[in-house]
């Protein structure tokens, strides 16, 4: 489906992606990597928005940067705002799938479906304006799987959703993958494309980190150190249990309720969690995992690459 | 080809839809009004003054001052319509939205083109007939209708023309494509086309227009003579030519855009 050969891509000085090689057959992939690591960059590749300064992309087989028709074939939905507000979801949506070569009432037609299939039927008719974030978000994916494309390529598609839109786009998600067609997720939260499942392309600092399965991500994870904060009526008998039971790293009261945890076995800790609150009576008011996992799972990536840290070791 | 004037055609009617804002509208009405109203304050003032004015001279001045002012609220509405036909879409975000779909780029680029010619194009029809009922209420002319298809001919041709070369300029210069436009009148057409040298003021837009105008209007100018103008700016061709070179003219600076904007990589600020 899309092929990458050594591509490297420069804005002047400053490297967007660089020497990426790929070979992604039909499937779910989930482009993960911090803000400003390629992701876009690698995306506008894919899709011959950019023109790689060294190496070569092909989409289908074909360079998209000279047969722009391919395009057809994808759909994609970008994490930039929509910036119509005078126009209604319909009126967009339609000119949309008009710019794909359908005739205005062809492209109503696919419009409506496509705003019923994101659930924005109700709304369809109302200036953008007075859309939520959520709202716009959903326009966003109406166009870009109205014209039903082989392949669809979502760029942060979580970002400004309240967790029942959250849920929702989840549930979208894994309906579109398990429809066969190619889809691609970037985002820099590692959770919301796991719920997903797909293979994982780990990018950082333009550069392709690590790539593959589920099972094969969770075991650069596993060597991760995973920081998880509890607020407790009692934080000193919780900590006491918890390093008995669990392999804690560090354990740092951060206020008179609250306790954050380092943990390279976060499967361990989450199992044994609610056994040790049923036994011992102890009350959790929150558990919150700090989304650092991510970034320390990049750092230590890019200590690999580098050859600063033997892989499954520390330094 | 079919597609691409489909898709362009749809963008025309898209962006003229949604760029009808309040504030837009309202330009669009100033710059209609603007010759109509001059025009009226300066008869006003003819009118008492109470000097005599000849009806003739009278009727060749106000008609000079039309086709001036109109050029000129043409000229803006161009500029201000065509030349930020990629900076709005990249500075908007919507860029790439358009930008990935198939012609997408131009699409944008005829579509934008198509509705500026259109809306500028109205804006001197409405103000053409304001003018011509103007001057033809002091000083009624049988030749009134000529005058208004000549002057809506010229300026039909002068939309194209001109929407062609500030598109041109919006697709490669993206930050100062409105500088770049206004330097472009300003250096072709007030400064080139006033120079009297025979070859070297056929290179403007200005000189082609002028000579259908004159071909079509007849001589009006108060004051001067034909020869003296033919003395200075040499012998003009046939009509069909000028318009042919319009044509080509704007023809070529669609197709140099059009290649640029497909062929250019347009980065947006995020992405870096």
């Amino acid at each position: 489906m899309i092929e990458l050969k050594n591509t490297t891509k420069l804005y002047n000085d400053v490297i967007g992606v660089n020497d990426i090689c790929l070979n992604l057959q039909a499937g779910t992939y989930g482009l993960l990597g911090p803000n400003g690591s390629g992701k876009t960059t690698l995306i506008n590749l894919i899709l011959g928005q950019l023109k790689p300064t060294i190496g070569s992309v092909t989409l289908f087989g074909v360079n998209p940067w000279k047969k722009s028709k391919l395009l057809r074939r994808v759909g994609l939905c970008p994490s930039v705002e929509v910036n119509y507000p005078r126009a209604t979801g319909l009126e967009w949506v339609t000119y949309m799938v008009q710019l794909h070569g359908f005739r205005f009432t062809a492209a109503e037609k696919k419009a409506k479906e496509a705003l019923e299939f994101v659930g924005l039927t109700h709304a369809m008719n109302r200036p953008m304006r007075n859309y939520s974030l959520g709202m716009r978000q959903r326009a966003k994916i109406g166009q870009a799987v109205a014209h039903d494309p082989d392949l669809l390529i979502l760029d942060e598609p979580f970002n400004g959703l309240d967790p029942i839109g959250r849920h929702e786009m989840s549930d979208f998600l894994k309906s579109w993958a398990s429809q066969g067609k190619g889809l691609i997720l970037a985002s820099h939260i590692l959770h919301e494309v796991e719920a997903i499942n797909p293979s994982f392309l780990l990018i950082s600092g333009g550069r392709l980190l690590a790539s593959g399965s589920p099972a094969e991500v969770r075991n650069i994870l596993a060597d991760t150190p995973y920081e998880l904060t509890m607020r407790t009526s009692a934080p000193k008998q919780l900590a006491t249990l918890l390093i008995e039971h669990c392999e804690i790293e560090s354990v740092r009261f951060t206020s008179k309720t609250e306790i954050l945890f380092s943990t390279r076995s976060a499967a361990q800790l989450f199992k044994i969690i609610p056994e040790l609150i049923h036994q011992h009576q102890i009350s959790i008011t929150e558990i919150r995992s700090t989304d650092d996992s991510l970034n320390t799972l990049f750092s230590m990536l890019m200590k690999l690459h580098r050859g600063e840290l033997l892989q499954g070791g520390r330094s | 080809m079919r597609n691409i004037l489909q898709n362009a055609f749809a963008t025309c009617l898209f962006e003229i839809r949604s760029s009808f804002t309040v504030q837009r509208t309202s330009v669009s009405l100033v710059l209609a009004l603007f010759p109509p109203v001059m025009l009226g304050l300066l008869i006003l003032g003819a009118r008492l003054s109470r000097n005599g004015i000849s009806n003739s001279i009278f009727q060749d001045f106000t008609s000079l001052l039309t086709i001036t002012l109109i050029a000129l609220v043409s000229l803006l509405s161009l500029i201000l319509w065509t030349t930020p036909n990629v900076s709005a879409e990249l500075e908007g975000k919507s860029w790439v939205f358009i930008a990935s779909r198939p012609g997408g780029r131009l699409s944008i680029f005829l579509g934008k083109y198509f509705a500026a010619c259109s809306v500028s194009f109205g804006i001197c029809i409405i103000a053409i007939s304001l003018c011509t009922l103007l001057i033809d209420s002091q000083i009624p002319n049988e030749d009134a209708g000529r005058f208004w298809i000549s002057l809506c001919g010229i300026f039909f041709l002068a939309c194209l023309v001109y929407g062609g070369i500030f598109s041109l300029l919006g697709t490669l210069f993206i930050k100062r494509a409105m500088t770049f436009a206004v330097g472009f009148v300003i250096g072709s057409d007030i400064i080139m086309g006033s120079v009297p040298g025979v070859l070297m003021n056929k290179f403007s837009i200005r000189y082609h227009l002028q000579e259908i105008s004159l071909q079509w209007l007849g001589w009006f100018l108060p004051g001067s003579s034909e020869e003296g103008y033919r003395l200075v700016f040499g012998e003009g061709y046939s009509v069909t030519v000028h318009i042919l070179i319009i044509l080509g003219v704007t023809l070529a600076t669609l197709s140099l855009g059009a290649w640029s904007i497909v062929n250019r990589e347009y980065i947006t600020a995020h992405e870096v």
